[in-house]
């Protein structure tokens, strides 16, 4: 019960701390520009950008360890401009999330600092465990501290910890407890939580600013690897690498080259498909009963493993993706696909083995369109939705919006498949198409949408619908094709892909949409994406490499 | 040339994918000889295998009553054990759902008696003096299975789909009234929901292979019934999930590779032997002596039918004494009454000391769904395609 009380008040001083650091980074952010009213995409402003649960633990994981566990769900953030990432910047904090923040924290700390952990974490011996010891509670925290905070800690920061940590080391007569809780504290600090940018005036140039040394690293580490910056990067920060052009294309080409781009890679894609609606995707399973969570992990995977594989492994053109035969597929996903793929172990364990598979010439499943991640996931759970696919497609992949639909739309007759009327989902939305209303919206979704027909709800193969043969034929801005294969080649050739990929990419590394004054560093972007082949890795290279990727505009305190 | 299950794939494309495994097929059996280029080939993973079931909806098939419920059975065996009602009642009251006095399960379990001392009535069923009354008997004229001696005698049974006179099923004679085995094709028992669903879990698949040059015309066929090297993996509903794909174990004890023919799209086999091996805690090992094979693919590509023959009739019974008390308490089995049933009822191979028969004809309904078997070769053949 004494333990407990000391907790509480622990407690309560930590969470006031943050609380108030919270605050004071908001207004210096304000005073930069990037609050007060200003939406983020209309000016080329530095972001505050809240770490997504990914990236928290994947920081956490580098840091502890990968077995640290993340007991607890981060509060969700609003889909932006197309990303979570964008929408990262603009989110706020509840007082319920930060408890959720802390408990977590808590958890993290406890287990990072526990007798297993500890001895490969720690720095330093204490004196005693029983007593605090300064010396070394401030060698931990000058250890952690950069890493977590992606920038050294300031004197203050670090008086901060170490005080919490000897007071606490005091109150519960333990070095270790004192410790875990003073961490445990930092981990709900907003300079954690939260991507700080700081500025810096640009040197010879009165009024510019870019982004500070550290911000730099953050940013391109976060671009590249969805990760902080390891040791190498803020060792570039802090010897003033980073201040020249040619420091930073020496590290984005080390980021680049490393396997973590993989990780990279998979957070932007994942971000720009919508992925994380895979958490909540389920099936009817009395019409769908091979479709299992682990179908849907593995059917997301899938379509990570192609991309990656096509985009870095291959150094394939972007545009590939929608017409590449490769693809990984595990023995589950072999049993949706109809497709057999061998256990590779002794006795058939693990089942998510993975095996490399390339569809024959003439095989209806081409392209990531057609892969169950995609067609699974913008399906109701027990039919499909010609209107979601291609919903999806004109808004994920051609940055293209299409309107909500109207509040009063009758949609009972696109909903009952088992109307003798309508047999395929075409005729039902072609009887649904002939309110005024919506048929200008359906003429832009819909006829993507009906060439994927022959996926069902949960990505199986079919040609019929209640026993009528499905017309896949549609066009796409005036290109033509008859099935899913045909409409992987349209969309290859679309320009819009590619305007739109350099679009996510770039809004994703900033945070933000691109501002008008950038306009013109967009279209050299596009430019240069085309001259290297549609080579997403090279993109990525440009961008980071760009003056403007570092450069801010900041409002002037009054 | 392969062709599977049509109604999701068209026929071109799955042939190209199951090229490598057609093409190796002819070894497999080792009938290359006899197999065409064109012969047809539909791989299945055993979804459901239990003692096949046709009881009377309205029990008229057992004219004696079914077994008691677990109370029941529990009042009449400590009666028979002359235990006095006013202790047997206050035991009895004192059963509350699932569970039972330990003084129950003590005076069950250790009911046996050798030489005046109580013995484990499960392992040593003799010990225990036969309550038949517990286990009455199936008088209905309607059993799935098939005339295994080729006599028509007095007790066989009429197949319902056959309509085969003289079928030797005696293990339903034995066990048809049984609660927990009363069932039809359609409504499967609970004893096999139960057992068979602990028994695919735990053991490697099984999995069958029929080949013929064309599956849709009378004809010679082939029918391998083995094992895979993998359990089955389930589905959303908890059946088998369909189209996976099994390695094919190459122990060669567990290879049934069998002939026989297609007439009217049935697929009519006979061995003389027939093993799989099973699940120690279900049934050990399917040991069927004479098997005859009943299968028919149906139209959505599922496999379906009846697998009859001679089981040991010891294993059989421990397919239910392996889970003891559990079966009695919970099912109302008299496990020693359903040995001496088994027992009494056993019909073919006597001993040639003691002249007693050690088998007892039984049928088993089989249903299948679609699945990719690859053996040795045909794994290799198709990473090497990758």
């Amino acid at each position: 019960m004494k333990m407990k009380n000391k907790s509480t008040w622990f407690s309560r001083k930590t969470l006031s701390i943050a609380a108030t650091v919270m605050a004071c980074g908001a207004l210096s952010t304000g005073a930069m520009g990037a609050g007060a009213g200003l939406s983020s995409s209309e000016v080329d402003a530095p972001t505050l950008r809240r770490l997504t649960a990914q990236q928290y633990q994947r920081m956490i994981a580098d840091l502890f360890g990968p077995d640290v566990k993340i007991a607890g769900r981060f509060e969700p953030v609003q889909r932006q401009g197309g990303l979570l990432e964008v929408g990262t910047s603009t989110v706020g904090l509840t007082s319920s999330g930060l408890e959720q923040y802390d408990a977590i924290a808590r958890g993290v700390a406890a287990e990072a600092l526990d007798a297993e952990h500890r001895n490969v974490l720690m720095p330093c011996k204490p004196a005693a465990e029983n007593a605090p010891d300064q010396a070394c509670a401030q060698q931990f925290f000058n250890f952690v501290g950069p890493h977590l905070y992606r920038r050294p800690l300031t004197t203050e920061e670090l008086s901060v910890q170490v005080d919490l940590a000897t007071d606490a080391a005091k109150n519960l007569k333990s070095f270790y407890r004192g410790l875990e809780l003073s961490l445990a504290s930092m981990l709900v600090q907003p300079q954690f939580i939260y991507r700080q940018e700081r500025v810096v005036p640009v040197k010879g140039t009165p009024g510019r600013f870019e982004l500070d040394a550290y911000s730099k690293a953050s940013r391109l580490s976060f671009f590249f690897w969805d990760a902080a910056p390891d040791e190498q990067l803020l060792a570039a920060a802090k010897t003033g690498k980073l201040d020249s052009a040619k420091g930073i294309a020496q590290e984005v080409d080390r980021l680049l080259a490393s396997p973590r781009l993989e990780d990279g890679m998979r957070a932007f894609f994942s971000d720009m498909l919508g992925f994380s609606e895979f958490d909540t995707l389920a099936k009817d399973a009395a019409l769908y009963p091979n479709y299992t969570r682990q179908v849907a992990e593995d059917a997301r995977e899938q379509t990570y493993r192609t991309i990656v594989n096509h985009l870095i492994n291959e150094k394939g053109d972007y545009r590939g993706l929608f017409t590449t035969r490769k693809t990984f597929l595990t023995p589950i996903l072999g049993s949706m696909y109809q497709v057999p793929i061998a256990h590779k172990s002794p006795n058939g364990y693990p089942e998510t083995a993975w095996a490399a598979h390339e569809y024959p010439e003439g095989d209806p499943r081409v392209g990531i369109l057609t892969q169950m991640s995609f067609v699974s996931l913008h399906s109701h759970p027990g039919r499909t939705s010609p209107t979601l696919r291609g919903k999806a497609l004109r808004e994920m992949i051609m940055c293209q919006r299409v309107p909500d639909p109207p509040g009063a739309v009758e949609f009972t007759v696109v909903q009952d498949t088992s109307n003798p009327l309508y047999k395929t989902a075409r005729d039902r939305l072609n009887a649904h198409a002939t309110e005024a209303m919506c048929t200008g919206c359906h003429k832009i979704t819909d006829p993507m949408g009906l060439a994927l027909e022959n996926f069902d709800s949960d990505g199986a193969f079919r040609t019929t619908e209640n026993g009528v043969t499905l017309d896949t034929s549609g066009t796409l801005d005036r290109a033509s094709f008859v099935d899913a294969p045909s409409l992987g080649k349209a969309v290859h050739d679309n320009p819009a892909i590619t305007m739109c990929l350099v679009n996510r990419l770039t809004s994703y590394s900033l945070g933000r949409g691109p501002a008008k004054s950038e306009a013109a560093w967009v279209k050299s972007l596009n430019e240069a994406f085309a001259t290297q082949g549609y080579r997403v890795p090279d993109l990525m290279r440009t961008i980071a490499t760009s003056p403007e990727f570092y450069q801010v505009s900041v409002s002037q305190p009054e | 040339m392969a062709l599977a299950h049509p109604n999701r794939y068209g026929r071109s494309t799955l042939t190209r994918r199951l090229a490598a495994s057609a093409l190796s097929a002819a070894a497999f059996f080792g009938l290359a000889a006899q197999t065409t280029a064109s012969a047809e080939t539909r791989d299945f993973v055993v979804r459901w295998f239990m003692q096949a079931a046709n009881s009377y909806a309205d029990n008229s098939d057992c004219p004696e009553g079914l077994n008691p419920l677990p109370e029941e059975m529990v009042r009449r065996q400590l009666k028979a054990l002359g235990m006095p009602e006013g202790q047997r009642e206050e035991l009895i009251a004192g059963i509350n759902g699932g569970s039972s006095p330990p003084e129950i399960r003590e005076a069950l379990v250790y009911r046996g008696r050798v030489n005046g001392e109580p013995v484990h009535a499960y392992t040593y069923p003799t010990s225990v003096p036969d309550l038949p009354e517990l286990i009455p008997e199936n008088k209905g004229p309607l059993a799935y299975g098939f005339n295994l001696d080729g006599k028509v005698k007095a007790g066989d049974f009429t197949d319902p789909d056959s309509m085969e006179r003289g079928v030797d099923n005696a293990f339903w004679r034995a066990a048809g009234c049984l609660m927990n085995h009363r069932g039809t094709r359609t409504q499967r028992p609970t004893h096999g929901e139960q057992h068979w669903d602990l028994q695919r879990d735990k053991q490697p698949a099984w999995v069958v292979r029929v080949t013929a040059d064309d599956l849709t015309k009378d004809g010679p066929v082939t029918v391998f019934f083995g094992r895979a090297m993998e359990r089955p993996w389930r589905d959303a509903n908890g059946d088998v999930r369909k189209y996976s794909t099994f390695r094919v174990d190459p122990d060669v004890r567990w290879q049934n590779k069998l002939t026989g023919t297609i007439k009217n799209g049935v697929i009519n086999v006979t061995t003389d032997q027939m093993h799989l091996l099973g699940d120690p805690y279900v049934l050990v090992d399917l040991d069927l002596s004479k098997a005859h094979l009943r299968l028919t693919i149906l139209p959505d590509g599922n496999l379906e039918g009846v697998i009859g023959g001679y089981l040991p009739w010891l294993t059989v019974f421990y397919e239910y004494g392996s889970s003891g008390y559990t079966s009695e308490f919970m099912i109302g089995v008299n496990l020693p009454a359903m040995y001496y049933a088994l027992r009494r009822n056993a019909d073919g191979y006597p001993d040639p000391k003691t002249g007693e028969n050690t088998r007892i004809s039984t049928a088993y309904r089989v249903n299948g769904a679609p699945a990719f078997l690859l053996t040795k070769d045909e794994e290799s053949k198709l990473s090497s395609n990758k």
